[in-house]
């Protein structure tokens, strides 16, 4: 039985990280992920990796979707990637207190600190991982081959609705990010709207939970 | 002097990418700066770094440590509930408590048999920082001296490493400050510190208290 296996005597929850740069919509999207997991019967809890505040730990403890205790935020150091990648340990026992106060919790979201396009998460600290972009970031995201692009269990593109704003051919933006990704999943998704967030809870409950 | 199996121990695990979230604590550092009382060069961070080491670390980290360096299992959670009760400020109290724990929770991962045991009494016990420190030292094998070696150092390396990442100092005065203080500690290692456990850090103290009143933080000390 591993460390991890003994915190509560069940089976531990699926830890899901959730990485991207600043402003793409990562709370956004945590904010959708919330009530339609809790929809599909999932027991959750969410930890929050913010910058300089506690900001977005703060907006989903005030947002009503979610038992406040169940979020919990762990403080960056001035790096973001260090914390899920070089050094998740902080992550892993604000994780760890998790599974203890809540025993039977099957998902934890780690929101990560908005960070550059070569942050990924460390294999010891998370069993899945997506990359959230957004379009209003720019079409050549895809095409600078960043890690978190590469690497990420899914790639997320956000914003989708605000591609004619900006200028970006979202058809093109997501054949490139396809590329790149040698046919590894890329979901496309409006937060704002609600747009895609079926897709990815799909994928949650079958890649993650194992559900289905 | 230590061998070299000892002194390899020391590089791994004295090495600021060990992972054990110490880069998440700046210990007033970051409460300071912001407050006006950390002004940017190395003197001023110099003067910082050696008054932790000789007022907080040396006479109260440092003899926590080796009470529990020498206690059996239920000796160390009386030592762990002593720091508790000697550490006044709650933001302090809360920091020292997340890094033991960090601390703990790594070396049972990599397979430390006395962390693994200690970790289970974690609801009772705080899981302080100096505790933890002894508990990692034996089970990597360390004696008494490498492990207060290793202890004073990680708290030089945090706190230059704070620094650098604050824009307190450049790389190269925060490796200038780290010599410095290296040779402090050394001087401190040199004789036995004080039975009592006691600190005199007022000033790095209030910073850290009044972490919470901040908008901008980004350390847990």
């Amino acid at each position: 039985m591993t460390v991890q296996e003994t915190i509560s005597g069940t089976v531990p929850a699926a830890r899901f990280g959730i990485g991207g740069p600043v402003g793409s919509g990562k709370t956004a999207l945590v904010e959708r992920l919330i009530p339609a997991l809790t929809a599909r019967g999932v027991d959750l809890a969410v930890i929050t990796n913010d910058l300089v505040t506690i900001e977005d730990a703060e907006r989903l403890r005030r947002s009503g979707l979610i038992d406040p205790d169940r979020v919990s935020a762990v403080e960056a150091g001035a790096c973001p990637h260090t914390i899920i990648r070089e050094d998740p340990t902080l992550n892993i026992e604000a994780a760890d207190a998790l599974e203890r106060r809540f025993p039977g919790v099957e998902l934890i979201l780690l929101e990560s600190g908005g960070d550059n396009l070569a942050s990924t998460f460390s294999l010891d600290l998370t069993d899945f991982w997506i990359f959230v972009i957004d379009v209003s970031g720019g079409d050549d995201i895809p095409r600078k081959r960043g890690p978190g692009v590469l690497k990420s269990d899914v790639l997320v593109i956000n914003k989708t609705d605000l591609a004619p704003h900006v200028g970006v051919d979202l058809a093109r933006m997501e054949a490139e990010a396809r590329a790149v990704r040698g046919g590894r999943p890329v979901l496309m998704t409006d937060c704002r709207h609600g747009e895609g967030i079926d897709a990815l809870v799909e994928l949650i409950e079958t890649q993650v939970l194992f559900r289905k | 002097m230590h061998d070299m199996r000892t002194i390899l121990t020391l590089l791994q695990h004295g090495d600021s990418n060990f992972p054990a979230g110490g880069f998440a604590f700046s210990w007033g550092v970051e409460g300071l700066e912001i407050d006006g009382h950390l002004p940017r060069g190395r003197a001023a961070l110099q003067g910082f770094v050696v008054d932790q080491l000789a007022h907080r670390w040396d006479s109260m980290d440092r003899v926590l440590l080796r009470r529990a360096f020498a206690a059996d299992i239920d000796g160390i959670e009386e030592v762990d509930h002593e720091t508790e009760a000697l550490t006044l400020s709650a933001e302090m109290r809360q920091g020292s408590r997340r890094a033991g724990r960090a601390l703990i929770g790594v070396h049972a991962r990599l397979g430390g048999e006395m962390a693994a045991l200690y970790r289970a009494r974690l609801d009772a016990a705080p899981g302080h920082l100096p505790p933890a420190q002894a508990i990692a030292a034996r089970d990597i094998g360390l004696d008494l001296g490498a492990a207060e070696l290793l202890a004073g150092w990680t708290l030089i390396t945090g706190l230059v490493s704070a620094a650098v990442r604050l824009g307190t100092v450049g790389h190269l005065d925060g490796q200038a400050v780290m010599a410095e203080a290296g040779g402090h500690l050394e001087h401190l290692l040199a004789r036995d510190p004080s039975d009592d456990a006691h600190a005199f850090t007022p000033i790095s103290d209030i910073a850290i208290a009044r972490a919470p009143l901040r908008a901008q933080r980004m350390f847990a000390t």
